[in-house]
């Protein structure tokens, strides 16, 4: 069974059902949970230990597919394996309908907003959901770690007054096909909190750099959002095709997003040029931070961890040409 | 099969004199249809008519009579048989404004007029519901049609409950295969067009003029696999087409009526499904001056285009032929499409390296920015790849060019669990920090894999492809490399060579993008650089 698509932890296994429609099925129909996204639901499940509870996050699913969920009844149909559907209530009604007769319990718990499919055992929603946060907040912490590598000496970071002893590169997390597929999750997730947080509408992605515009394309894509990529900003600032920011975009949100942030130079020029074609940029969201978001006044910056709590040794100096 | 379609006749005073369907020119006006026709396009047939509602204005049931007469006179003119007459019901074809509230007892007794006359032409029916029917036409062509307005308030688009769509989707399952062609009979779009231009004129146009409610009903039907589905559409008075995956969406101006803005042509569409392609023909009625008088108008008729084709995949044995291949039509005629309605060809001066200039531009981040666009190509390249690499995995690298190839190669890898790399390569314009030019653990990988496939957004001289695949090559000498380009220059009807490429595809191979050597051009001093790449 191909592990890339799940979390395990001592009492669950831990998924989400767009990330099966992707491996599946692809981007177009996000919405829509088809026969071989159920597939691979019905594998994870006969590979699922009987003591552990499969978790599934179903946000984004707003229908199934006719057969979507044969294997995955089948699988479930002595009721010996539990499956607890996450952010799913609405799907309740088509969960019975697509069941066809099998004998496979299906209970809607309405005080924890979940259903539970095939064993009834009692689901201790609050401490599964707690060791599903710690199994994801440390494979994020992981993976950013694994991004840093150190050098031997002092070099200077691009586009900044910095010297530093080692580098953090996102590439290593686009490369990776679990680790950006994870990573799309955790940030999209992010992004939704943000956006109903501070209220924002009219809402375009904006990136200013090679590997910012992969994760914003991502992301435009998850959270069904306009996007635009500048070629590019930064880290060098030679903007090739300004053509991008020939665009009718008076009065939208820009929001940024961006790998790894020291002094902001990339996110400050990238407000410039949404304000110049009478956009606002209040907001980025990142991997990672040099300094605490208080630092930036000119926008509010939302980063999943500062660079020392990735990693500690890495360290940084002011640059000084003497 | 060739099908005439038409819509909104829109019959109000056959005895008056200033309607195109009048008595004393009904006659000439399809007379004057079939000559276009017969003269542009020497078919042998037309062998279905579809006529997608509105055949009357206003609820004036007693004009049905009338409206007989004239599709009688029609299907004698293009010999069709009576059986292969097809029609839908609009939203003037009953007193709606008698309906104060949804009542469906009585709203079916409103529509009795409108079966009665459908009847006439066609009523051997597979399937016969209040808001539904299904004919078989011929050996694998049904029509099925769907009454858009069923359950509708104030005359807006309708609502159909769940257990109905469900109706409609197991007697489509029950009847048609892979092999079916499903003609579609639909009065309001289920999808919206650009070509609204009605849109800006009424308030809450979508919701009055576009099945929105019907999206669902819309995307099950997508998913049935059938030869062609097509639909065909009437009630906006404007004409434009959609083109997704198997899907066609045909959506005509009016047939009928009284002469109205100079934006509002009459219409008629002619499509003709073939064994490895679909053709549409579009008729329209043109004025010779600004005035409108219904008489003084002729038919125009288009060339036959290309909407769809069902080319196999082509795979290239170690491409030496230049022969230029597109791999997908669709494909091709959205971003045709889009590149022309967006305006995103720019003419100047752009410096692509140091060897060449291109004069044309195409904004191509712009482009891909078209979610929809970006998930088709990226769902075709994964058909590409599953045809021409047998289990991709740990023996396989994606490498991306630029932030294009990179989105694609980095979204594929997810679904192939493959590795990928962007690789940038506007190194010699010190466009990146050498930092981002490094090349990370899965570059390195390339000695060690026995296929790769790059993705570049366009290839215009093709000096930056065929330095990536020699770079490749001066690694791994034994590799297969397999390129998937979004564009290819288009030189003559040629592709550029590429030497040793495992196969080479691409998504658009009719744009023309000039290139020049430098030398050739005037001096910058007369002609500035729009792009520098110095």
């Amino acid at each position: 069974m191909n592990r890339r698509v799940y979390f395990e932890t001592s009492n669950t296994v831990y998924t989400r059902a767009q990330a099966l429609v992707w491996v599946a099925n692809g981007l177009s129909e996000l919405h829509l949970f088809e026969k071989s996204s159920g597939k691979l639901l019905s594998q994870i499940i006969d590979n699922l230990d009987e003591h552990k509870s499969l978790l599934v996050n179903f946000k984004g699913i707003v229908r199934f597919d006719d057969h979507s969920l044969d294997e995955v009844y089948d699988s479930l149909k002595d009721n010996k394996k539990q499956l607890v559907i996450l952010n799913g209530e609405q799907l309740f009604l088509e969960l019975n309908r697509l069941k066809k007769g099998k004998e496979v319990n299906i209970n809607h718990d309405t005080s924890n907003k979940i259903i539970v499919l095939g064993n009834s055992k009692t689901v201790k929603i609050i401490d599964f959901l707690q060791e599903k946060e710690q199994c994801v907040e440390k494979y994020v912490i992981q993976v950013l770690q694994s991004t840093f590598t150190p050098s031997n000496e002092y070099k200077r970071l691009s586009s900044t007054p910095f010297l530093a002893n080692g580098e953090f590169n996102s590439k290593k997390i686009i490369e990776s096909p679990r680790d950006f597929m994870w990573f799309s999750f955790y940030m999209s997730d992010k992004l939704d909190e943000i956006i109903k947080s501070e209220k924002l509408t009219d809402i375009v992605l904006v990136s200013s750099s090679l590997r910012g515009a992969i994760f914003t394309s991502i992301l435009g894509i998850l959270n069904n959002l306009e996007y635009v990529n500048i070629d590019h900003i930064g880290p060098i600032h030679k903007v090739y095709d300004f053509e991008s920011l020939n665009i009718a975009h008076q009065d939208r949100n820009y929001f940024y997003v961006g790998d790894f942030v020291f002094g902001g130079t990339e996110i400050k020029l990238t407000k410039v040029y949404a304000s110049f074609i009478g956009a606002k940029l209040n907001h980025a969201l990142v991997l990672g931070s040099l300094f605490d978001s208080e630092v930036f006044k000119d926008f509010k910056l939302h980063e999943l961890h500062t660079l020392h709590k990735i990693r500690e040794e890495a360290d940084y100096k002011l640059f000084d040409k003497k | 099969m060739n099908i005439l379609h038409i819509t909104d006749l829109h019959l109000d005073e056959f005895e008056g004199e200033n309607e195109f369907l009048r008595k004393g020119f009904y006659e000439e006006y399809i007379d004057r249809l079939f000559s276009t026709i017969d003269y542009k396009l020497a078919l042998y047939k037309i062998d279905f008519l579809i006529v997608t509602g509105d055949f009357i204005n206003i609820g004036k049931t007693e004009n049905y009579n009338f409206v007989e007469e004239i599709l009688k006179y029609l299907s004698k003119k293009f010999s069709i048989d009576k059986k292969n007459i097809c029609l839908s019901i609009g939203n003037h074809d009953y007193k709606w404004k008698e309906l104060t509230e949804v009542d469906i007892h009585k709203e079916k007794d409103l529509k009795i007029p409108f079966k009665e006359f459908r009847n006439k032409f066609n009523s051997d029916h597979i399937v016969d519901l209040d808001y539904v029917y299904l004919t078989k036409l011929a050996e694998n062509y049904f029509f099925l049609s769907i009454d858009s307005s069923w359950r509708s308030e104030g005359g807006a688009p309708g609502n159909l409950r769940t257990a109905e769509e469900d109706q409609i989707i197991s007697t489509i399952k029950k009847y048609l295969d892979k092999d079916s062609h499903l003609l579609i009979g639909c009065h309001f779009p289920i999808i919206s067009f650009e070509n609204n231009f009605l849109a800006g004129e009424e308030i809450d146009w979508h919701e009055n003029h576009i099945w929105i409610k019907a999206n669902s009903l819309r995307d099950r039907i997508k998913r049935i696999e059938t030869k062609n589905t097509i639909w065909f559409h009437g009630d906006v008075h404007a004409s434009d087409q959609k083109i997704i995956e198997h899907e066609i969406f045909v959506m005509t101006s009016k047939f009928g009526g009284k002469p109205g803005t100079s934006e509002q042509k009459r219409q008629a569409v002619i499509l003709s499904i073939n064994e490895n392609n679909v053709l549409k023909a579009t008729c329209s009625y043109v004025f010779p001056t600004h005035g409108q008088h219904p008489s003084l108008g002729d038919w125009n008729c288009s060339d036959f285009k290309e909407l769809r084709t069902f080319k196999p995949i082509k795979i290239n044995e170690k491409v030496n032929s230049n022969e230029l291949i597109s791999y997908n039509t669709e494909v091709e005629n959205e971003i045709l499409r889009l590149i022309k309605d967006k305006g995103l060809y720019k003419f100047g001066r752009f410096h692509v390296s140091d060897e060449y200039i291109s004069l044309g531009w195409v904004e191509i981040n712009k482009l891909m920015t078209d979610k929809e666009l970006l998930n088709r190509i990226a769902d075709k390249c994964y058909e590409i790849i599953t045809a021409q690499i047998t289990n991709p995995n740990e023996n396989t690298l994606f490498l991306g060019i630029e932030i294009i190839g990179g989105k694609l190669a980095s979204q594929l890898s997810v679904r192939f669990n493959v590795k990928n790399s962007i690789i940038p390569v506007r190194k010699k314009s010190e466009h990146y920090s050498e930092f981002e030019f490094s090349h990370t653990t899965a570059f390195k990988l390339i000695s060690a894999v026995q296929n790769i496939v790059i993705f570049i957004d366009l290839i215009s001289s093709g000096n930056t492809i065929k330095e990536l695949v020699e770079e490749v090559y001066s690694k791994n000498n034994n590799v297969n490399v397999h390129v998937i380009s979004i564009i290819s220059n288009d030189i003559e009807g040629k592709l550029i060579s590429i030497p040793n490429t495992k196969s080479y595809n691409t998504f658009c191979a009719k744009l023309k993008i000039p290139i020049i050597k430098h030398n050739e051009m005037p001096d910058e001093d007369f002609l500035k650089p729009n792009i520098q790449y110095n």
